[in-house]
């Protein structure tokens, strides 16, 4: 018989971290906005080069990312269902 | 002595808070990690489990890797912050140490100026000692501008050592490879290129329909090599693109029914629902984009703009001087671009007041744009009835269209 520990909660935390990452994932810009701070070339190149090219990674990334947090959310919540309605029956003696 | 000296560029305060924020999203990252770790270690203990984690696997590998591109670039943009604070502050005490001097070189320039009128030259005390500060004044400059340059090569070192750890920060495994950066680049040139066209001039919607065109091949490559972006963007985007036709055709559409009699008065002759107007304008462009490519019509187009041409050359050569010449030119002109306006545009307005199809003759001339109107006040020579056609193109259209009540 297969033996299951889940925390409900902690997955649905799971499923919303990675949702939000995978928002701020999508919004990341590509660095030419901080370019000035700087000062200008080289440093300024470099810091867009390393912020923004990625952006084959990053957007497979958020979709990866935002598949698995909807997937952790959707399993979460029938966990917590699940757990809600079995710890009701025992309590309350009904059909098991 | 130089001029003026200038502050070294950037900003600390701003790298700090950048630095800041990269290690931030380095460490939510890592917690994130640190969690997904958990997954494995009681949270989840289950087939579903142990399932969700395996998909996780390939994600965690990316995310340490973005973790620590992050977490680096913090602690090299601090460093440079450090450095550049350090180089603008002795750049700037360097700059006001020569500003002063500057100013105390030039007082005594009239201290001295004013002893040698007084009488007091070269080898009188008050001119030597006003001399002598003045000497100092400018080595304080000097020194002043030497200590500026030595600052600011230190912020250009700085500089450098951040780019050069920068960059080996980002050549990494999850680097965008060379083939989809050029492609990503001639997607955006093209796009920023086709939006010339906006602009009412043939050189400039000419290259916005090559960059129209350099964009819509890089996003398929993109879509074919990379999986980026849907067939239903890119079919969006063409749709986008073709809506200075989609103007023609709702404009045209909106005065289908009405025509306009010898004492220019318009009448209304059949009616339409939206839908028959919007397949009549297109057929109609559509014959007319047929016609273009028969021979019989091209010729009998080119003998129309000679005739039309030769008869106004005609009457400006039997005039008088060149003045009055000219001055023939320029009504014959204006009369050109005022019965242009009437044709291209009142006409259109009022048979659509008569349709009550305003909305759809004003959102025609919107999508058409000031691009596709402006150049055709220039006047052209109207073409003549063509030449062994059975009819004019507009009955035509009205028959393809049909009637309905």
């Amino acid at each position: 018989m297969t033996r299951i520990r889940v925390d409900a909660d902690e997955i649905v935390t799971l499923g919303h971290q990675l949702i939000a990452l995978a928002d701020a994932l999508s919004a990341a810009g590509d660095g030419s906005v901080d370019r000035w701070a700087f000062g200008g070339d080289p440093s300024g190149d470099a810091f867009e080069e390393l912020v923004g090219q990625w952006r084959l990674h990053r957007l497979r990334l958020v979709a990866s990312l935002a598949d698995l947090g909807e997937a952790a959310l959707t399993a979460g919540g029938v966990y917590v269902d699940t757990e809600s309605a079995l710890a009701g029956r025992l309590l309350t003696g009904g059909p098991q | 002595m130089s001029g003026l000296l200038w502050p070294v560029e950037g900003s600390p305060d701003a790298l700090e808070l950048i630095a800041a924020g990269c290690q931030e999203a380095g460490s939510q990252i890592s917690d994130l990690l640190v969690a997904i770790q958990g997954l494995r270690t009681g949270v989840w203990d289950s087939p579903a489990g142990e399932a969700f984690a395996a998909s996780l696997g390939e994600v965690s590998a990316i995310l340490q890797r973005v973790a620590m591109r992050y977490g680096d670039a913090a602690g090299a943009i601090d460093t440079y912050a450090a450095a550049l604070r350090l180089a603008q502050a002795r750049a700037q005490a360097a700059l006001e140490s020569h500003r002063d001097a500057e100013e105390q070189v030039l007082s005594l320039e009239d201290e001295l100026w004013q002893l040698s009128c007084a009488g007091e030259g070269a080898g009188t005390t008050a001119y030597e000692s006003a001399l002598g500060r003045q000497r100092q004044a400018v080595g304080q400059s000097l020194a002043a501008e030497g200590d500026h340059t030595r600052a600011a090569q230190d912020a250009d070192e700085a500089n450098e050592v951040c780019a050069a750890t920068l960059r080996r920060i980002a050549d990494d495994v999850i680097a965008d490879p060379v083939p989809y950066r050029v492609l990503h680049t001639l997607s955006q040139v093209g796009a920023t290129m086709a939006s010339l066209a906006l602009i009412p001039h043939p050189a400039t919607r000419a290259v916005g329909a090559v960059g129209g065109l350099v964009a819509t091949g890089a996003d398929v490559s993109l879509r074919l090599f990379y999986d980026e972006g849907s067939w239903g963007d890119l079919l969006l985007a063409a749709f986008f693109t073709g809506l200075g036709t989609s103007g023609k055709v709702l404009k045209a559409g909106s005065g289908l029914g009405v025509e306009k009699g010898a004492d220019k008065t318009f009448t209304l002759t059949r009616t339409y629902t939206t839908g028959e107007r919007v397949r009549a304008a297109s057929a109609q462009r559509w014959r007319g984009y047929l016609d273009s490519f028969d021979p019989r019509t091209a010729r009998s187009g080119a003998a129309a703009t000679v005739s039309a041409t030769t008869p106004a050359t005609a009457t400006v050569a039997g005039g008088g001087g060149l003045g009055a010449r000219l001055g023939q030119l320029r009504q014959r002109a204006a009369d050109a671009v005022r019965n242009q306006v009437d044709k291209h545009f009142l006409d259109g307005l009022r048979k659509a007041k008569i349709n009550d199809t305003t909305t759809m003759f004003a959102a025609g001339i919107t999508l058409q744009g000031t691009s596709k109107v402006a150049p055709r006040l220039v006047p052209d020579p109207a073409p003549p009835p063509p030449q062994g056609s059975p009819r004019p193109a507009r009955e035509a259209v009205s028959t393809a269209a049909g009637p309905t009540p």
